[in-house]
């Protein structure tokens, strides 16, 4: 366990050197989260309330959208795994004592906590500054929220770790994690928010894990869910979090044996 | 000759034209998903705002194809790349643009056009000779306001690599705003994008021609025209911009 | 290393015409913004290049050296039009490298020993052909150029390869190519031959003499393989601190510097190390000793002297190894 937490560390201090290049990831997040709340603005100027949001749930959804960006990575892959198989280095990596999957978990945790830190909070105060959000007084909520993030996270991850994976099998994986960012974007809430979409899609959207990377965490940060709600959303998230771990840890054995058979 | 690199990596090009085209097309279901929740965004109907959407997009790929070298040079710097550029009897930027042409741009002007068709079929306009002329001219000074922008990336990537994202702010931000009514943003804003940085003429002054709005500003009918002022006073500031850059580079070696 | 000797153009130009690189006491200062603490700025000036006075011949294969920071690139730059001067008068092909870039082009060709200025995912041939366009280059020339450059260079199986899928010696092979098909009247390189296997390098040295010798045209390499300067450059130019340090033939550049040659001995035993006048030892190992003597000395007088204390099982005498005459050149 310390271990792991070690190697999280590590990739959050190596994040840390590259933040002068968050400066322009920052301003991005801001810009593009206040063109979609002038939009949102205009939608519900016409209709106070969709899908049980107001107004100010909308805005505040579009802003913790954004926040979400950087540690979800809901926008690229941002696993190195790919890069390693192309030099090589994963030869190394997949016959370390560490676990092969929890190893790129736990960087990818370090990563999200550094994104949190320095992609997150500014983009969304801003949004605060400059619209009326619904932020919670409840510190309960806010930790509540906190886990829902966390959990949604290991979720994101292990979409991501799928994708990535794929680059054992394809002369270039970009095709597919391509297409995952798409899917991403689309039933993780944040081309529309989900409670735009119609009847079907709506119900789709709600039982498919990208739910989990924006949506439920939003649910439970405006107050949509409470106490047995919030549990449910845990449930849904870790129930998502586990099959497609489990997912992965086939994927990683089937490339181990590719890798030992073929040679890399 | 160009194209023919691409073609090299045959089966992940499709899926990345696929995808390319996906996300444009996903984006575009949103307006529809918007709209299946209400009638109108900032004045205008679903056709009118799909003309809009459409133009916007249109401009902004087609710019992308023939102008997006620029957004690399970052990458080219940092490689050390870029200096190969210098010693080719040829001029820099013609250089820079042509070398990033792959058919994986084309992939969302699909649903870009198929939008803006959309909007022209669908959009309840007054269809005289003047307007049916105002669409190419549109898309014609669209591109020109978008290729101005991106020669001003290239100047920004040059002079300062490390922050070479802020950009994308005015690039994909620009995309984004036009694709929607000006209106939206509020008063500020709209005095900012019709006289500071430009964008409010890619589409949204010639299409409240077009369609026949009133201007939220309340600026004089012959803005709607300006356009190619406009344009060649930013392609004016670009180049300088690029001088300027290069002049820099090769003083300082970056 | 104080005073510059003049110039000592080893191959005089068959008419008198002017050089085809002429620098003036070129220099180029940077000024460096560091920070200092948590708010100040320190602003140091670095002068890359100082004072730096070259003429190079038509025709000139000219070796480029120097320790790495010594300012050899930057020059380099500032002769291709890369890099703008900071004072002092530079002239190539009669050009004004700055003002005159586009034209300087043409008369230019560049191989970057680690980048390539090929496109990655072209195969060889489409950036030949490219390059046929940019350049203008008469169909029959190019045509003519190209076959023969593939054909010295055994480019021949590569050419539909994409470079991005080359090796490092083909992709070097590929960028020389490149370089000349437009005839240029300078070709510079910078370090062609590293990590190149031992033939790659025979052949990439052997065409470049073989180009110079039959073609003419002026070849500054820079390199640190001084296996390349021994076998190519007659004249070699020191670049240290910004500077030219030395600017001569290379065996007066050893001579000068490194006076001293080696005899190696194997003795019959291993012994403590030999005394003889003239020579001392500077290295033992086992029966074998090094010992070193002054170049003008008699060799011959020396070995005999030897001989007649110590049984000797074998000689050789060598010369000044290089590495050495440029260590002691640029901490002498």
């Amino acid at each position: 366990m310390v271990v792991y937490a070690l190697i999280s560390r590590q990739a959050f201090r190596r994040y840390l050197t590259y933040r002068g290049a968050m400066f322009g990831g920052v301003l991005a997040n801001t810009v593009f989260g206040c063109i979609k709340a002038f939009i949102m603005t205009a939608v519900w100027s016409q209709r106070p309330s969709i899908g049980g949001y107001g107004l100010a749930d909308a805005l505040t959804y579009v802003f913790l959208a954004q926040a979400m960006i950087g540690p979800m990575s809901l926008l690229v892959n941002g696993l190195d795994i790919p890069a390693r198989i192309r030099s090589g280095d994963i030869g190394t990596d997949l016959f370390r004592p560490v676990d092969f999957q929890n190893y790129w978990l736990a960087t990818d945790l370090g990563r999200a906590a550094f994104a949190i830190l320095g992609r997150s909070i500014v983009p969304f105060v801003i949004g605060a500054l400059l619209f009326h959000l619904n932020v919670p007084e409840d510190p309960r909520v806010w930790a509540a929220f906190l886990v829902a993030v966390f959990l949604g996270t290991i979720v994101s991850f292990a979409l991501r770790y799928l994708a990535a994976m794929s680059a054992f099998w394809l002369l270039d994986e970009k095709g597919v994690t391509g297409l995952a960012n798409v899917l991403t974007s689309f039933f993780g809430g944040m081309i529309v928010p989900l409670v735009l979409f119609p009847g079907w899609l709506g119900h789709l959207a709600r039982i498919l894990p990208w739910a989990s990377l924006v949506q439920l965490p939003a649910d439970v940060f405006l107050g949509k869910r409470t106490g047995a709600a919030v549990g449910g959303a845990y449930l849904f998230e870790i129930g998502w979090a586990v099959t497609l771990l489990l997912a992965g840890r086939l994927v990683t054995r089937r490339a181990r044996h590719r890798v030992v058979v073929q040679g890399g | 000759m160009w194209g023919r690199s691409a073609m090299q990596y045959r089966a992940s090009m499709v899926l990345t034209m696929l995808n390319s085209g996906l996300t444009a097309s996903l984006e575009l279901l949103g307006i529809l998903v918007v709209f299946g929740n209400v009638h109108s965004i900032g004045g205008f109907s679903l056709p009118e705002a799909l003309y809009l959407y459409g133009t916007a997009q249109a401009a902004f790929f087609t710019s992308d194809l023939l102008f997006t070298g620029t957004e690399y040079l970052a990458v080219r710097i940092r490689m050390g790349t870029f200096d190969g550029l210098l010693i080719r009897p040829v001029g820099i930027l013609p250089q820079v643009f042509a070398d990033q042409f792959t058919p994986r741009r084309l992939a969302p002007l699909v649903p870009a056009y198929a939008a803006l068709a959309i909007g022209v079929a669908g959009a309840p306009v007054r269809w005289t000779a003047l307007r049916i002329a105002m669409v190419p001219y549109t898309l014609l000074i669209g591109v020109a306001v978008f290729g101005a922008v991106w020669i001003l990336v290239g100047a920004f990537q040059i002079v300062a690599a490390d922050a070479s994202e802020v950009m994308n702010s005015v690039t994909y931000g620009g995309q984004f705003m036009t694709s929607y009514p000006l209106s939206l943003y509020g008063r500020n804003l709209m005095l900012f994008l019709t006289f500071g940085l430009p964008l409010a003429y890619v589409n949204w002054q010639p299409t409240l021609y077009v369609l026949g709005h009133a201007d939220p500003l309340g600026t004089p009918s012959l803005l709607r025209f300006a356009g190619p002022l406009f344009a060649a006073a930013l392609w004016g500031l670009a180049l300088l911009a690029w001088r300027q850059a290069l002049r820099h580079h090769r003083s300082t070696g970056s | 290393m104080n005073s510059v000797p003049r110039p000592n153009i080893v191959s005089p130009p068959v008419a008198v015409s002017r050089p085809v690189i002429e620098a003036e006491n070129l220099s180029k200062t940077y000024t460096l913004r560091r920070k200092s603490g948590r708010l100040k700025r320190e602003r140091t000036t670095v002068e890359a290049v100082r004072d730096l006075n070259l003429a190079v011949a038509e025709g000139e294969l000219l070796g480029y050296i120097g320790p790495n920071g010594a300012g050899k690139s930057t020059s380099i730059k500032m002769f291709t039009g890369i890099l703008s001067p900071s004072s002092g008068k530079l002239r190539v092909a009669g050009l004004e490298p700055i003002r005159d870039r586009k034209q300087l082009a043409r008369r230019i060709g560049v191989v970057f020993g680690q980048r390539t200025t090929l496109w990655w995912d072209l195969p060889l041939r489409d950036s030949f052909a490219l390059l046929h366009r940019m350049y203008a280059v008469p169909d029959a020339r190019f045509a003519a150029n190209l076959k023969r450059y593939v054909a010295l260079l055994e480019l021949e199986p590569l050419l539909d390869t994409p470079v991005r899928q080359l090796s490092l010696g083909q992709r070097m092979r590929g960028d020389l190519t490149a370089a000349l098909l437009h005839d240029p009247a300078v070709l510079y390189l910078d370090e062609p031959t590293i990590g190149l296997d031992v033939t790659s390098k025979a052949v990439v040295r052997e065409f470049l003499a073989e180009l110079n010798r039959e073609q003419g045209t002026t070849i500054v390499l820079t390199t640190h393989d001084l296996d390349d300067i021994e076998r190519l450059c007659r004249r070699v130019v020191v670049i240290d601190h910004g500077t030219v340090a030395y600017d001569g033939a290379l065996t007066a550049l050893r001579a000068r510097v490194a006076p001293d040659r080696t005899l190696v001995v194997d003795l019959a035993e291993p012994g403590p190390a030999i005394e003889v006048p003239g020579a001392t030892v500077t290295r033992v190992d086992g029966p074998r000793q090094w010992l070193a003597f002054p170049a003008e000395a008699n060799a011959a007088a020396l070995v005999a002297a030897i001989a007649a204390r110590y049984e000797l099982l074998d000689v050789s005498i060598r010369d000044a190894d290089i590495e050495e005459v440029i260590r002691n050149l640029y901490t002498g």
